[in-house]
């Protein structure tokens, strides 16, 4: 019989999974599918598949959040092509190729995502930094001003903010388009 | 190579990357960069973060995260212990069925007979009434397929604001999702299916968007 990975062979272990990666695979598929109900449902069904197919993962070529967003990905165009909902995309978005909608539709809806998350895990300072000058569009001396901090520390926020970003994007999978 | 004058670059490497940089700090930030390979690639670094960044609209980053409902993290847990126990059935069929290969044989025979003897090949259906909050009614009926139970759903008096989500218990307790379906106060068709086969099902029920029940109906257990 199989090897199951531990971590989704016992309900401790499946809670645990659940509460590290529920949430940020729901806002994947609410983000895909637009549909609360729906997304919902891609979860439990992610998990279900993850678990029929766990002895396939291999924690050596990638973390178990990669190995479930690969899932979750093909649970999303499952449940688009089943309801006929291209992901990201309106129904009314019709009458080009449909395999290039999907990719380009997830690569936006991936990149999307990644950026929302990767701002979750920044610290409060870094991501109120770069809300306030990316995007509100406010000026450096304003910012500083409500604050109440110097000039410098806000542009140093910004610079720091940014750096952290990368990383947090590039553990989320992100790769530069460049 | 990262120099004590890099350091000074920073705040300006930032606000050149999101492309709001003074126009005056900018020309020394050039001049320092046509000497400082390391800090051009830096600005190319951060400068695809800040393209990234536009990717999301400023009314989703300021917008509270979207979060499931609490009942999501019961619900995988049920739908992956309902996996697992149909896991160790199957293995316990497996192990019955080896040890009765001859009765199989048996009743294999026995099916053929039926069939070629004109034997009804239907396969195993069910309907139930299903009642709950005031004014809403709805009536099932159950066909047994091979990837589950498809459900004809006939509902009537539900609020069209709001969607539900239809479904089964398996004989193990466990609760599979049929699927979602919009409300209607007209009686409204809907078609479903659920992977609990039909001999396993023993309640039908739907509940709305926060997970209260509003109609139910028992299975009979088959005969």
């Amino acid at each position: 019989m199989a090897e199951f990975h531990p971590a989704l062979e016992t309900d401790d272990g499946v809670r645990a999974v659940y509460a590290a990666h529920g949430p940020e695979l729901y806002r994947f598929a609410l983000r895909s599918l637009g549909d609360r109900g729906l997304a919902e449902e891609a979860v439990q069904e992610t998990f279900v598949r993850a678990w029929r197919a766990a002895d396939r993962f291999d924690d050596e070529l990638g973390s178990l959040r990669t190995w479930l967003f690969a899932i979750v990905r093909n649970v999303v165009i499952d449940l688009s092509r089943a309801r006929a909902v291209r992901p990201g995309l309106s129904v009314a978005d019709s009458g080009a190729d449909d395999a290039f909608f999907v990719d380009e539709a997830f690569d936006r809806v991936l990149t999307s995502w990644q950026v929302e998350e990767a701002l979750r895990m920044l610290s409060e300072e870094h991501r109120a930094a770069l809300v306030e000058v990316h995007y509100k569009g406010r000026a450096y001396s304003d910012v500083a001003l409500g604050l109440g901090v110097p000039v410098g520390t806000v542009k140093s926020r910004v610079y720091y903010a940014l750096k952290a970003m990368r990383l947090a994007l590039e553990e989320l999978g992100w790769t530069r388009d460049d | 190579m990262t120099t004590e004058a890099c350091r000074d670059w920073r705040g300006a490497l930032g606000a050149a990357a999101l492309g709001v940089i003074d126009p005056v700090e900018e020309i020394g930030l050039r001049a320092h960069l046509d000497g400082c390979a390391s800090c051009r690639a830096e600005l190319r670094d951060l400068t695809a973060v800040a393209h990234a960044l536009a990717a999301v609209p400023v009314t989703d980053v300021i917008a509270a995260p979207a979060e499931p409902s609490g009942t999501l993290g019961p619900r995988v847990l049920a739908r992956v212990a309902h996996e697992r126990d149909a896991r160790h059935k199957r293995h316990v069929r497996r192990v019955a069925a080896g040890v009765g290969a001859l009765a199989a044989v048996a009743a294999v025979i026995v099916a053929l007979i039926l069939v070629v003897g004109g034997g009804n090949s239907a396969p195993p259906a069910t309907s139930v009434a299903m009642a709950g909050v005031p004014g809403a009614h709805a009536t099932a009926r159950l066909r047994s397929q091979a990837a589950g139970t498809a459900i004809d759903v006939k509902v009537t008096g539900l609020d069209p604001h709001r969607y539900y989500w239809l479904w089964l218990t398996g004989d193990d307790d466990h609760r599979m999702p049929a699927g979602t379906f919009t409300g209607s106060v007209q009686p409204a068709d809907i078609r479903l299916m659920a992977a609990v086969p039909l001999d396993e099902a023993r309640r039908i029920w739907i509940t709305d968007e926060h997970d209260k029940v509003v109609l139910d109906a028992p299975i009979p257990a088959p005969a």
